[in-house]
Formats: structure tokens, C-alpha cells, sequence
């Protein structure tokens, strides 16, 4: 099925997870902020968290510099 | 809690253009002159913070800022001058802020919020704006803002891009919900420019103009991200993290 990731089109597996994605795409789950559909996904929600034929995800990268 | 305070004539001309704006007036004026804001730390976003606030009138900052004025400072660290070279941080925002508004009140402290001064520090203030650059500092003052039920405005930046909300304790996500852990590779130095973290900055005074006068809405349970190299900004909905370690116990 086909989703969107920072606005690029992707294929993946029927009925993945978010936490399943970020695995793929070797991403540490700990360091991103993973929105979808215009909300932020907490954590703990990412392995139950299945997405959907065209969800729009964006994956942040959380800052800290002051 | 915010005492408003009555306003000379002497502010009421001061603050008149400010003052237009509807939903604001002299009674939101009143109020900022009865607050006070935490920021910390005083460098690229907190001087922008500070000297906006101390413009628009706030009664009271509280600065906390370890450190002597460095050369690398002054790209970007608005209320560090030349002629402060080698000498505290906070003298040199002081002097600055009060040569802007001599009525502010400004209480400092020469080092960074840890989890040994962060009670201290927060409870002289009504508001709180997160401006430092480690996440140490940012978990101490999540975790004393959740104790003391005050808001805190999460203003951060990296490179060309900047990220800010606003948390209040028990509403809305805290800083532990986003970042249950501090990221490993997050380092002291990194890129900025000043008109990177000015622009977040602008956006933190103003939050903390909101929460105190009532104007508008502020960013709780928002979070605006923007990427300054193309100019995307965007507006995300946040959602509290129900076994978050820090505020999972809060009522909703």
C-alpha cells in the first residue's frame, strides 16, 4: 500500500506498523517524533499503531538547542 | 498567581500602541505589569525572550545563565555587548534590559537550571520560557513546572530550524511525552544563526504575553515546527503520553 513520508510516496507492507516502518527505514524510535495525519503518535502507541493506505506520516527529528 | 498592577501615565504611554490591539487593552497591560517570566538561558533565543518582554513591559525576569561573555557569543546572544567581554552573562543582560526598561524588575542567577536549583529558580516565577540548549536543563525545569503547576513554553532550535509549544501542567503533553529520554548525539555547540533562534524566540514572548494576559490562544497541545532553508511551517497536534514518566500521573 501507498503512504506519504515527509512528502515523498512509499510503498510498504500492508498493515505495518509505525514502529515496524521506522525498523525499515533503520530509524531509532527513541530520537523521532513520528506524526500522522497531522498528530504527533506518542511512543508507547508506535507498535500498535497500524497505518492505513494513504496516511500522510512526517518524520521529525526533535531539537534542543537553545 | 498574577496580581494585575495599575499603570503610571508615564507606561500607559509607553504601552498605547500595544494596548490597541483588541482583546489585549490596559487590563492585559495590567497584567504583565504584575508578572513574572523564567528564562533560561539568556543566549541566542532567551536575549530575543528577555528584551521582547521587557519591551512589551512584564514586571518581573527571572535570567539564570552560567558563564562569562565569549567572542562565539555574540552572533547571536542579543544582550551580550563587546565590552562585556570575559565578564557574567547575566550583568550583561541585566544592564541591557534595564537600559531598555528601567521599571523592570530583573532577579539573576549566574549558572543553569540543574535538578538542585530548579525549585528555587522556577518558584520566583509566574511563567516559564525554556530557552537552553541541553536537555538536562529542559528535564529539570519540565519536571518543577509539573510540580508547581506552572506553564512552560518549550522553545528549541537546530541549524535553520526552530520548534516551539506550550505546556500546561496536566492539560497537555509535557517535554517527557515528546522526549522520554534526552537524545544521545544532542551536543553543547551546534549551527545557528541569530535570526534563527530569534524567530522562535519572538514566538516564546509572545506565547508568554498570551498566558498571562489571556490574549488569544496559546500553542497548548500544539507545536509549530518550521525549516527556515525553505520556509515550511507547520502546525501539529500533540498527544499526551497517558504512561509518561513525568506528568502520567496528572489528572487530565
Amino acid at each position: 500500500m501507498e503512504v506519504s513520508i515527509n512528502g515523498e510516496p512509499r510503498e510498504i507492507a500492508p498493515g505495518m506498523s509505525i514502529a515496524e516502518l521506522l525498523r525499515e527505514l533503520d530509524l531509532q524510535p527513541k530520537y523521532v517524533a513520528v506524526e500522522r495525519n497531522r498528530q504527533l503518535i506518542p511512543r508507547g502507541e508506535h507498535p500498535s499503531c497500524k497505518l492505513q493506505p494513504h496516511d500522510e506520516l512526517e518524520i521529525v527529528t526533535l531539537v534542543g538547542g537553545g | 498567581m498574577i496580581n494585575p498592577q495599575p499603570l503610571t501615565d508615564e507606561e500607559r504611554a509607553t504601552y498605547q500602541w500595544q494596548m490597541w490591539t483588541p482583546g489585549f487593552g490596559e487590563a492585559g497591560q495590567e497584567k504583565l505589569r504584575g508578572a513574572s517570566v523564567l528564562v533560561s538561558r539568556v543566549g541566542g533565543l532567551g536575549s530575543v525572550v528577555a528584551y521582547e518582554l521587557a519591551a512589551a513591559g512584564i514586571g518581573k525576569l527571572v535570567l539564570a545563565h552560567a558563564g562569562n561573555v565569549k567572542p562565539s557569543d555574540l552572533n547571536r546572544q542579543l544582550l551580550m555587548t563587546h565590552d562585556w567581554l570575559g565578564k557574567p552573562r547575566v550583568e550583561s543582560a541585566q544592564r541591557r534590559l534595564l537600559d531598555l526598561n528601567p521599571r523592570l524588575e530583573v532577579v539573576t542567577f549566574g549558572e543553569n537550571i540543574s535538578d538542585d536549583n530548579a525549585e528555587r529558580i522556577v518558584a520566583e516565577a509566574d511563567v516559564i520560557v525554556d530557552c537552553a540548549p541541553l536537555f538536562g536543563e529542559r528535564f529539570a525545569m519540565n519536571r518543577q513546572a509539573l510540580a508547581q503547576n506552572k506553564p512552560l513554553v518549550e522553545c528549541a532550535m537546530y541549524e535553520l530550524e526552530g520548534q516551539i509549544t506550550t505546556i500546561i501542567p496536566g492539560r497537555t503533553p509535557c517535554l517527557r511525552c515528546l522526549h522520554p529520554e534526552p537524545p544521545p548525539a544532542w551536543k553543547r555547540e551546534f549551527p545557528v544563526f541569530g535570526a534563527v533562534s530569534g524567530t522562535v524566540a519572538c514566538l516564546g514572548a509572545m506565547e508568554a504575553i498570551k498566558l498571562i494576559s489571556g490574549l488569544g490562544e496559546p500553542l497548548a497541545g500544539r507545536m509549530i515546527t518550521y525549516d527556515l532553508r525553505d520556509m515550511t511551517f507547520r502546525r501539529r497536534n500533540l498527544l499526551r503520553d497517558e504512561n509518561c514518566a513525568a506528568c502520567g500521573r496528572l489528572a487530565q
